[in-house]
């Protein structure tokens, strides 16, 4: 469900704004709305003072700092060092003082290591081009060249601007009064290239020279530049394979003044963030010469606990209103997920579409039974579930800090979970093995094909029936009259599609075909009245597409059945290889099979949460809304997560 | 086996292979549109895959085609 908001309103004397802020930052239960200053003309909106503006300079700049020391000692995020939330109430000149002192104690290390790796990747990087260009430019070179008079330059360019070469050549002969050599010589299809010999005092002026005609010169490093080519090439050989050593040797210093440092940089980076917004949210509130004004959100059952700590910590000096909600105001209203543990982890999958809008139903707790319930209705092998199972779990304990990634490996584990309920339903264990050692299935989904789509079209029906009930649940609350027609017209056109199935299918008496008949015309005359002038052409498609909705959710019978055959298929080809070798037997069968397990935790995943976003949400979700962003202690806030 | 059956075995084959080519081909232009929207706006992922999931229906009914053409019209001929 979705946490009832309060909109709340705090007048005080501007010498208790302060103390106001530390309070709210504490508590840390309120969304400061922005203030509108078209609003009142006696009440304009809060500017920081030169002393504010100066301390929120100096707060920039040592946050810049802690957080280019952090890009410097790359290393794996673990928590921010703990016992720092005490930094809060100290004095800024004191936690500016303190970050000062760390940064002078590990910026130069940290910055020295930096630099050194990066010129290692460089060196490396730029080496490996070299070798490649000298390699080919090597049977360009005059063998005699005396290298302590003349300089060589390597140049290349694309095969259409080859006439380049010849102008520089004219140039270079000028330049140099004929003491020159220019060769040339096509190293693919696309590049020539070039190798200029002249006198080393003519070395600037030819490299105006080219840099004037845009051609691109191969440099060699400066302490190779000297060298023959060939002792170049050998002496590039013995840097590369330097460099992977010198470099690992400069990570795992790195790492290990990572550690010490990492944790406690990160505390005071978020100390400092959260300092920095404490000075910015003044320019949120409003004032009028005595007094400012704070209007935000709160949820409801925070309000008495935030009321007691304002008259605590602030005293009489405060006014909290709680203001009334009009239309305008639940509209803005932000939105707060408040689902029990079990359903949390579905909420990151509702927000993926939208978070839903204030005051909407919220569908988190139902797609917490049927999503799980979908995935393992098409996983159903004890096997695959089993394997499935033990990944999700591992993945869940090596990634404790990444919200996302847990949260979905425990809607994983719970469809898992039913993916092993489901495996001895049918008596499934990589197909159908399971009946071979000794699995009796309750349901056979792989030979009672009929059965399977009637199970899934009625699951379909029960769903998309329950999305129109809550759609119409919706529209009553916001007494929209259109909308009720469409949603009630919809329901009574399907329960007379229902009835005329049952007839069909021989369930209920020929008797009650003409009354189904009558029912789906009845329902489908409102539909095409609640749509209006296109209603004659929208509403027959409308029901067309529920239909289609209901239908869609065969796919939890296609995708478990595709699951069934492929299993059969690997155990099948294992069995006849097996024939001749055991191990190839086994190898093809566990690669068939592994295979299998990959798609049957990929696509039971999206088809669920397909069924969900497009056949149930889409008859009754209203997204939209904002999420709740309450001005908190950033330290605070990961501790209680 | 019989000539029926085959015939049955073929028309199953063109119901879920036809759907098959219809929904790649739609699934190949929306995939393409949609990771460049999504190199833009990343918020917009949850859509994305909707969009993308979308033209899957149409094989899965050509899949529930395929089955009844195998499971039920061989009934329905005796």
């Amino acid at each position: 469900m979705l946490l009832p908001m309060a909109k709340v309103q705090i007048i005080g004397t501007k010498q208790y704004q302060d103390e106001t802020v530390q309070v709210l930052y504490r508590q840390g239960v309120v969304q400061i709305d922005e203030w509108n200053e078209k609003r009142s003309l006696t009440q304009r909106r809060v500017a920081l003072t030169d002393d504010d503006t100066a301390l929120r300079q100096r707060l920039t700049y040592a946050a810049t700092q802690v957080e280019a020391t952090l890009v410097a000692l790359p290393a794996p995020e673990g928590p921010p060092f703990p016992g720092y939330e005490d930094w809060y109430d100290c004095p800024l000149d004191w936690l500016i003082q303190a970050v000062e002192a760390d940064l002078e104690e590990v910026g130069p290390a940290a910055r020295a290591l930096a630099t050194r790796r990066s010129q290692l990747e460089e060196e490396a990087s730029s080496l490996i081009r070299y070798e490649s260009a000298v390699q080919q430019l090597m049977p360009l070179i005059p063998a005699l060249v005396n290298l302590e008079r003349f300089a060589v330059a390597a140049v290349w360019v694309e095969r259409r601007y080859r006439g380049a070469l010849e102008l520089v050549a004219n140039r270079l002969a000028e330049l140099t009064g004929g003491q020159c050599e220019v060769i040339s010589h096509e190293l693919d299809r696309d590049i020539w290239a070039a190798i200029l010999v002249f006198p080393k005092a003519q070395a600037r002026a030819v490299n105006e020279l080219l840099g004037r005609e845009n051609i691109a010169q191969v440099h060699l490093p400066t302490e190779l530049a000297d060298q023959p080519f060939d002792k170049a090439i050998a002496n590039m050989h013995q840097r590369l394979q330097a460099i992977p050593g010198e470099r690992g040797e400069v990570e795992a210093q790195q790492e290990t003044l990572g550690r010490s440092w990492r944790p406690r940089l990160r505390a005071w980076q978020l100390l400092l963030r959260d300092q920095l917004a404490r000075i910015d949210v003044h320019t949120s509130f409003g004032q009028t010469d005595y007094t400012f004004i704070i209007e935000g959100w709160a949820p409801e059952r925070d309000l008495p606990e935030l009321e007691a700590a304002l008259q605590r910590e602030v005293g009489d000096a405060l006014l909290v209103t709680r203001l009334p909600l009009g239309p305008e105001e639940r509209k803005s209203a932000p939105v707060m997920f408040d689902n029990p543990p079990f359903v949390k982890p579905f909420e990151p999958l509702v927000r993926l579409l939208a978070l839903p809008r204030y005051g909407a139903f919220d569908p988190t707790p139902l797609m917490s039974i049927a999503m799980p319930l979908f995935f393992g209705m098409m996983l159903g092998d004890v096997a695959y579930a089993a394997v499935l199972l033990g990944l999700m779990v591992y993945l869940r304990r090596r990634f404790v800090g990444r919200t996302t990634v847990r949260a979905l490996t425990e809607v994983l584990i719970i469809g898992s979970v039913w993916g092993l309920v489901f495996g001895f339903v049918y008596g499934e264990f990589l197909g159908e093995l399971g009946k071979q050692i000794g699995l009796r299935p309750l349901f056979d989904r792989g030979h009672e094909v009929t059965t399977l789509f009637l199970i899934a079209i009625g699951i379909g029906a029960g769903h998309v029936v329950l999305g129109l009930s809550l759609g119409l649940w919706g529209a009553l609350h916001r007494r929209s009259r259109h909308e009720i027609l469409e949603k009630a017209a919809m329901l009574i056109a399907l329960s007379g599609l229902f009835l005329l199935v049952a007839v069909v299918a021989q369930l209920l008496p020929k008797a009650f075909l003409t009354p189904a008949l009558a029912v789906v015309l009845v329902g489908l005359a409102i539909l095409i009245y609640s749509l209006g002038g296109m209603g004659v052409l929208l509403g027959p498609l409308e029901l067309l597409g529920t239909v289609g909705n209901i239908l869609s959710y065969l796919r939890i019978a296609a995708i478990g059945l595709s699951s069934v055959y492929l299993a059969r298929v690997a155990n099948e080809i294992g069995g006849t290889a097996g024939e001749y070798s055991v191990l190839v037997g086994v190898m093809i069968a566990a690669l068939f099979h592994a295979l299998n397990l990959a798609l049957g935790a990929f696509s039971p995943t999206i088809h669920a949460l397909r069924l969900h976003y497009v056949e149930f949400f889409g008859k009754f979700y209203e997204g939209g809304g904002q999420a709740f962003h309450p001005l908190r202690r950033s330290l605070a806030r990961r501790e209680s997560q | 086996m019989e000539i029926g059956t085959g015939l049955l075995a073929i028309g199953a084959a063109f119901a879920v292979g036809l759907a098959a080519l219809g929904t790649g081909y739609a699934q190949s232009h929306i995939g393409s549109a949609g990771a460049g929207a999504i190199a833009e706006k990343p918020e917009v992922s949850g859509t994305i895959i909707l969009l993308i999931a979308i033209p899957e229906t149409m094989l899965i009914l050509g899949f529930a085609v395929a089955a009844m053409i195998i499971l039920v019209l061989p009934g329905m001929a005796k």
